[in-house]
């Protein structure tokens, strides 16, 4: 369970204080899929940033589990968050190969000794979790990731995810740089994984079809506060057009 | 004869500083030129050490500490302080001067009658330099295959993916440049014992002995349209070795020592050079 009490950030640029996030409280159940909806400068990626741990806050604390995780910084948190980011290439390191993505994937929880860890066996599981996705990837384990498309590549991406112990799914505009078929594969896989792991996730997105499609409750940002939060059955009878017509 | 054989020799004992820019400007993506000042530190050490009769085998890892200390510092300026890479190592590099000053009590030392890794032997100083750098390769390619190997390529591939897979990117910095300037300073260790004397200034301009054989190695590469990470490497020495011979070759050709250092800095630019117009013709 995730729980934010009056989490601010302001950013400070040429002396002129800008509120990103505004004393927002909020509290995420697991198997809890929010979707956050919100015009461009609304924060809801500062939002997601100050869960992840790649922004500090100005006020507020954060906490996991009823464990205080403010301060702990961004790669202490991957223990246990997973992130898709809009960039497909930023997932991914491009230049190692499937499997040693995959492997560094497998210990994001976990130190990194000086042990070939690449087995035989650690490739199998490999091999398997890829031929899931039926997308062919599975022989091409030993090519560079930046050889794949960025559709592939964000759907492995969230199979990496899954190799390590997961949470939270934090994912900010994860489809708006791929063509609408991966798009809606990634989406569906993404909506399988957190039904399937029981964990909470949270999207960012500017897709009003995807927000309508995906997820078990929506929030609205607008300068920083939340102004609207939709529950499953308040989502369910929501129509596409009146979703529209909140940023009318 | 003898000065092509003394240059492939001379190639493999600057194959650990070939091996140190490879990591840092291959893997990290860092800019380092603390080279110039672990390089001499790592000859001072050991100067300094053989002088005192320390035993050669205890040499080696003087140096490699050393020159590990110095890749600290800049790393600790660069990460800690946010200072440009760059920047971090010029600083660390004219602050050893001063340091290798220290060490050496004086700016020439002389190792004559002294004994070392090297003996007087042309073949046996070949075959030694051959193994050590063997080993070297050996000992690289696989650590960059374990599991903090594979994080440590990823860190300079990377950053925001790195982050998000619970890698302490610091850190992982911090030991990336101790690590290559360890192996810098044991190249200054190794040619310190070849040439027979240690002298203050014999790391100026070194960094490009390092760039050159990585991109000459790069150039190898591209040309075989082949890679792994064992290729990399190996390519990286042969490209340490192939730059001596080249400037080898130059001074048979009866360049003037005075203009070694020109002509080294034009055949670098002129590899950039090709490599950059044969990219360009290819996408």
């Amino acid at each position: 369970m995730i729980r934010i009490e009056g989490l601010t950030k302001i950013f400070n640029s040429n002396g002129n204080d800008i509120v990103a996030v505004d004393s927002i409280d909020l509290t995420i159940q697991p198997a809890e899929f929010v979707i956050i909806l919100g015009t461009n400068g609304s924060g809801k990626s500062t939002l997601l940033n100050l869960l992840a741990g790649s922004l500090a806050p100005t006020a507020g604390s954060i906490f996991f589990d009823q464990k205080e995780i403010t301060s702990l910084k961004e790669y202490q948190r991957s223990a246990f968050i997973a992130r898709l980011f809009q960039n497909p290439l930023a997932g991914t390191a491009s230049e190692l190969s499937v499997i040693d993505n995959f492997r560094l994937a497998a210990l994001r929880s976990k130190s990194r000794k000086l042990i070939l860890g690449n087995t035989k066996s650690f490739e199998e599981k490999v091999k398997h979790k890829v031929s899931l996705l039926q997308l062919g990837l599975e022989s091409k384990l030993h090519q560079p990731i930046g050889s794949l498309s960025g559709g592939q590549r964000q759907a492995l991406t969230l199979l990496m995810a899954t190799m390590d112990n997961m949470q939270l799914l934090l994912m900010d505009e994860p489809t708006s740089a791929l063509d609408p078929r991966s798009a809606e594969r990634v989406m569906e896989l993404a909506s399988r994984f957190i039904k399937e792991l029981g964990i909470s996730a949270i999207m960012v997105t500017h897709s009003l079809k995807e927000a309508h499609r995906y997820g078990n409750r929506i929030i609205q940002m607008d300068q920083g506060r939340i102004i609207k939060d939709l529950s499953d059955s308040e989502k369910k009878q929501i129509s596409l057009q009146q979703m529209i017509e909140w940023f009318a | 004869m003898d000065a092509l054989f003394a240059a492939i020799t001379q190639g493999l004992a600057y194959a650990a500083l070939a091996l140190g820019i490879f990591l840092t400007l291959k893997i990290f993506n860092i800019p380092d030129i603390t080279t110039d000042g672990s390089y001499t530190l790592g000859g001072a050490i050991t100067a300094v050490a053989l002088s005192a009769h320390v035993p050669v085998v205890w040499v080696f890892p003087m140096a490699f500490a050393g020159g590990a200390l110095a890749g600290v510092a800049t790393g600790v300026i660069h990460t800690r302080l946010n200072i440009n890479p760059l920047l971090a190592g010029i600083l660390v590099m004219i602050a050893l001067y001063s340091v290798n000053l220290f060490i050496m009590g004086r700016s020439n030392i002389p190792l004559t009658d002294l004994s070392s890794f090297f003996s007087d032997s042309s073949v046996t100083n070949f075959i030694k330099a051959f193994v050590f750098a063997l080993i070297l390769i050996l000992l690289i390619t696989l650590l960059l295959k374990t599991d903090f190997g594979i994080a440590m390529r990823a860190s300079g591939n990377s950053e925001s993916m790195v982050l998000a897979m619970g890698v302490n990117i610091e850190k992982m910095k911090i030991t990336g440049l101790a690590l290559a300037n360890a192996l810098t300073a044991l190249s200054g260790s190794l040619m310190v014992q070849y040439q027979g004397f240690a002298d203050i200034n014999m790391g100026v301009g070194i960094v490009i002995s390092g760039l050159a054989a990585v991109i000459l190695g790069e150039s190898f590469i591209r040309l075989a349209k082949k890679s792994s990470l064992l290729l990399n490497i190996v390519m990286a020495v042969a490209g340490s070795v192939v730059f001596r011979v080249l400037l080898a070759v130059a001074l048979l050709a009866g360049l003037p020592p005075q203009a070694l250092k020109l002509v080294t800095a034009l055949i670098v630019l002129s590899i950039i050079a090709v490599l950059k117009i044969s990219f360009r013709e290819r996408t």
